[in-house]
């Protein structure tokens, strides 16, 4: 089995001292990379060891393949770790490590390549027998042959430019009537937009949840640790998670299980990953749209009803152990849900509210964990992003585990920003979010936000 | 009350006194702005099993935090540099200064193993003279003076690594 006795930790903030304690609890020595705005930082602190690599901006620092890898084999570190966000799902980096005998704490760079390109991980899952939006799987350019497809579809159907974004060329086709007018001016738009006149089609989902699916994989086998529900978005930004998602009925939530596990089984997944599913309500069908090949932000909801700590089964997996459990021995109890709190201004269009942090009381007692690097004294910096803390309740239901989010959050103190824990008080006491009456556009459509 | 300041002597020779004792699992001493604490309890992979971890004492009203953080009671020693978790601030005379390291990586005074340094000790140097390289993934990157001077001391043993933003070396500018 590889060595895994010294691991860098190219990351920051909370989730870089969420690696050091599971290294900790394993007795793994940690080497922390920082860029020079996170020398005082609780990480770089709690690090055994903490290393100075660029300069504040990302791209010079967390976001540099080369001084990581650098670091990684001038200090002799086994294995790197990193995160989530900045180079976490980057194919490259990961290839990096592979070429200069770092484990890469992760899947094969493979995998992550695969898994990154949209075309590809759709086909990966068609093939898997995994539901998949149903849609054009390429450009049309042809109008007949997309009127053939929107029919067979049903609508509501999306049309859009092949070639551009920013919503030109793009039409929501609710009934056959305006089919034809709307594909000759979408295909038309996108013609003189970005020159070329080809269109995507797919259904249109308006009344959907997104659940994502846990997984664990060891290269040979996979098990899933049930689903978590990302309703609560702004602006395609996930704001609360809980796990597990009681809106969905139960034989659907095995059948997401499943379907994340034969998508994984089918690429040999190894590491901790998330597949990423919507589920449109009416139809109560859901569809893959994406995986994530690293732990995500979100990864606590699904340690709390499992017991099962994904950080330290991603180490030893990476050491070359095989997986603990068979998926009869994952056993869910109660709820969990976790709130983001960010330093950010919900009054302001969530605008970022980076500063100095006068004072930290994270609340306590029964069911409650709060991931946070946060201390007294620290000063946010503006080259990052704006999260600050992550809340996280456990409760026998989803009732209890409400209500300890809404004490937690009575006595959670940060002074000195603005941070979103009021908008989650709110969030957590409205009766839709209470009888689960809510989809992705709920924190636009009804909060407001 | 002052009291005289621990030196830097005087503090190897104690960690020195409390490395000789095996039967010593802990150790720590408050003397005057500075505080020593030193724990056996760290994981102990061979390297070394003493980590010693100096840090200044409480000054209210920004505290320091000392032994009581997690970090100082098992953080044990790196298999290179094993003398403090960050590089260290260096005291430099009127016309010293320091050519500090553009990246992370490893240093080395000389061009290959077994041929003379670069540089040494009293020698001046130009702007453009290679002072030492820093390897970073066998990529040799030659770090030069940048300014005339003379070279004072030699911060770094060779073969060690280093972090970005390092003192290498203390030159003495030759105006």
């Amino acid at each position: 089995m590889p060595k895994l006795d010294t691991i860098l930790i190219a990351n920051r903030g909370e989730i870089a001292l969420r690696i050091i304690r599971a290294c900790r609890e394993l007795g793994i020595r940690t080497v922390l990379v920082y860029s020079e705005a996170d020398r005082d930082s609780v990480p770089a602190r709690m690090a055994d060891r903490a290393i100075c690599i660029g300069k504040p901006a990302a791209r010079k620092s967390y976001l540099n393949a080369q001084a990581i890898v650098g670091a990684a084999v001038a200090y002799r570190c086994d294995a790197i770790h990193p995160g989530y966000g900045f180079l976490s799902e980057n194919a490259e980096f990961a290839a990096l490590c592979e070429a200069q005998g770092v484990i890469f704490v992760g899947p094969a760079s493979q995998t992550i390549r695969d898994m990154g390109d949209k075309i590809a991980a759709k086909a990966l899952a068609k093939a898997a027998g995994v539901p998949t939006t149903p849609g054009s799987d390429g450009a049309i350019t042809d109008p007949r042959a997309a009127e053939t497809l929107a029919l067979s579809i049903g609508f509501p159907i999306l049309i859009k430019a092949a070639a551009g974004g920013g919503g030109r060329g793009m039409r929501i086709v609710r009934n056959a009537s305006e089919l034809a007018p709307f594909l000759s001016e979408a295909m038309s738009e996108a013609l003189s937009a970005f020159g070329d006149g080809s269109v995507y089609i797919e259904k249109y989902l308006e009344n959907i949840r997104h659940v994502e699916v846990q997984v664990l994989g060891d290269g040979e086998r996979v098990v899933h640790l049930g689903e978590r529900d990302c309703t609560t978005q702004r602006r395609n930004q996930k704001l609360l998670e809980e796990a597990p998602c009681i809106f969905i009925p139960l034989e659907t939530r095995a059948a997401l299980g499943a379907a994340a596990v034969r998508l994984c089984e089918a690429v040999d997944y190894r590491s901790a990953g998330t597949v990423e599913f919507i589920y449109d309500q009416p139809s109560k069908a859901f569809y893959f749209i994406e995986m994530n090949t690293r732990i995500q932000v979100e990864h606590p909801v699904t340690e709390m009803i499992t017991g099962i700590d994904l950080v330290k089964e991603q180490l030893l997996i990476a050491r070359g152990e095989k997986l603990r459990f068979a998926q009869s021995d994952i056993r869910f109890d109660g709820h969990a849900i976790e709130c983001r709190i960010n330093a950010e201004d919900p009054q302001a269009a969530f605008a970022p509210s980076p500063g100095r942090i006068d004072r930290f009381a994270p609340p306590g007692g029964p069911g409650v964990r709060v991931d946070s690097h946060l201390e007294a004294g620290y000063t946010i910096p503006p080259f990052y992003d704006s999260m600050v803390a992550k809340l996280i309740c456990w409760g026998r239901d989803r009732d209890e585990a409400r209500h300890r989010v809404s004490r937690a959050l009575g006595e959670l103190r940060i002074d000195g920003v603005t941070t979103t824990a009021q908008f989650h008080q709110a969030l957590v006491l409205h009766p839709d979010f209470v009888s689960g009456n809510f989809n992705t556009r709920f924190v636009h459509d009804v909060l407001g936000y | 009350m002052s009291q005289a300041d621990l030196t830097q002597k005087d503090i190897e020779h104690i960690i020195d006194i409390i490395k000789a004792a095996s039967d010593v699992a802990d150790f720590s001493l408050k003397y005057g702005t500075t505080e020593i604490h030193i724990s056996r309890e760290g994981r102990g992979n061979g390297a070394s099993p003493v980590a010693p971890v100096l840090a200044p004492a409480p000054q209210p009203p920004s505290a320091t935090p000392t032994s009581s953080s997690p970090a100082a009671a098992i953080a044990a020693p790196a298999p290179p540099a094993p003398q403090s978790k960050t590089h260290n601030e260096v005291s430099l005379g009127a016309s010293e200064f320091t050519v500090d390291a553009p990246m992370v990586g490893t240093f080395y005074r000389a061009p290959a193993p077994g041929e003379a340094p670069f540089v040494d000790v009293g020698q001046a140097v130009e702007a453009d003279t290679v002072l030492c390289i820093i390897e970073v993934m066998k990529l040799m990157n030659s770090i030069a003076a940048r300014r005339k001077g003379r070279v004072k001391r030699i911060l770094v043993e060779d073969g060690e690594p280093v972090e970005f933003g390092q003192a290498l070396i203390v030159l003495e500018a030759d105006d």
